[in-house]
């Protein structure tokens, strides 16, 4: 089955429209901040202030999913989104527990920045794609 | 659970896409509610009830069926 705009319902279509703005509004205060503290360069509190920036775009996006939850009427759709969430958050704990783990007995090497986003968004976009699959419906009738 | 979902669909000659429209849910789910992937919530089985006229229970059957909690 094909995948079309106009099928799906009023919940899926605002998680797309709310989700796209909220990433580009990352891109955009994450350019600035990176922006910003490469030029100025400054340090104590106002790179933390200037640090935190980002961070609220990622909570954007986390209530821009917990408002999908909530408008969506399709309950299980909804769970699978809810399992989705899960995988990601199970990544990013198991990175942020591997390398911590590390960091504890001297570990001097350098993790990615920010590879918690990136695994999140992989785990949960692999587990979309393996429970669709796994759920894909017949030829109706 | 085991369900009646199909038989009840089949006997109204309804495809899934025309239940799925009925409930207000999506095609995947009432397949997944069909094939016993997933157990519909209370408000959504007392939904497919009504449409059908029918008790839940007439719909939706415990696997275990000995009338043991």
């Amino acid at each position: 089955m094909a995948w079309s705009w106009k099928k799906l319902n009023a919940a899926k279509k605002a998680l797309i429209r709310r989700g796209a703005v909220v990433l580009v509004a990352y891109e955009a205060v994450w350019s600035g901040a990176f922006y910003w503290v490469y030029k100025a360069k400054p340090d104590g509190r106002m790179l933390l202030l200037i640090a935190i920036l980002p961070t609220l775009t990622v909570l954007a996006f986390i209530g821009v999913i917990a408002r999908y939850l909530v408008e969506e009427v399709d309950e299980y759709h909804r769970q699978l989104v809810v399992r989705c969430m899960l995988w990601g958050a199970a990544a990013v704990m198991t990175s942020v527990c591997f390398h911590g783990f590390l960091q504890l007995f001297g570990w001097k090497g350098n993790w990615p920045s920010a590879v918690e986003l990136v695994m999140f968004f992989v785990a949960a976009g692999v587990a979309k794609v393996t429970y669709y699959r796994a759920n894909r419906v017949p030829v109706d009738a | 659970m085991r369900n009646q979902l199909r038989m009840l669909r089949g006997e109204r000659g309804w495809s899934q896409a025309d239940l799925a429209e009925k409930l207000e849910v999506s095609r995947q789910s009432v397949n997944a509610i069909e094939t016993g992937k997933y157990d519909p919530s209370l408000p959504l089985a007392f939904k497919i009830a009504r449409l059908f006229g029918a008790r839940i229970e007439e719909i939706f059957e415990d696997e275990r069926g000995d009338g043991t909690v």
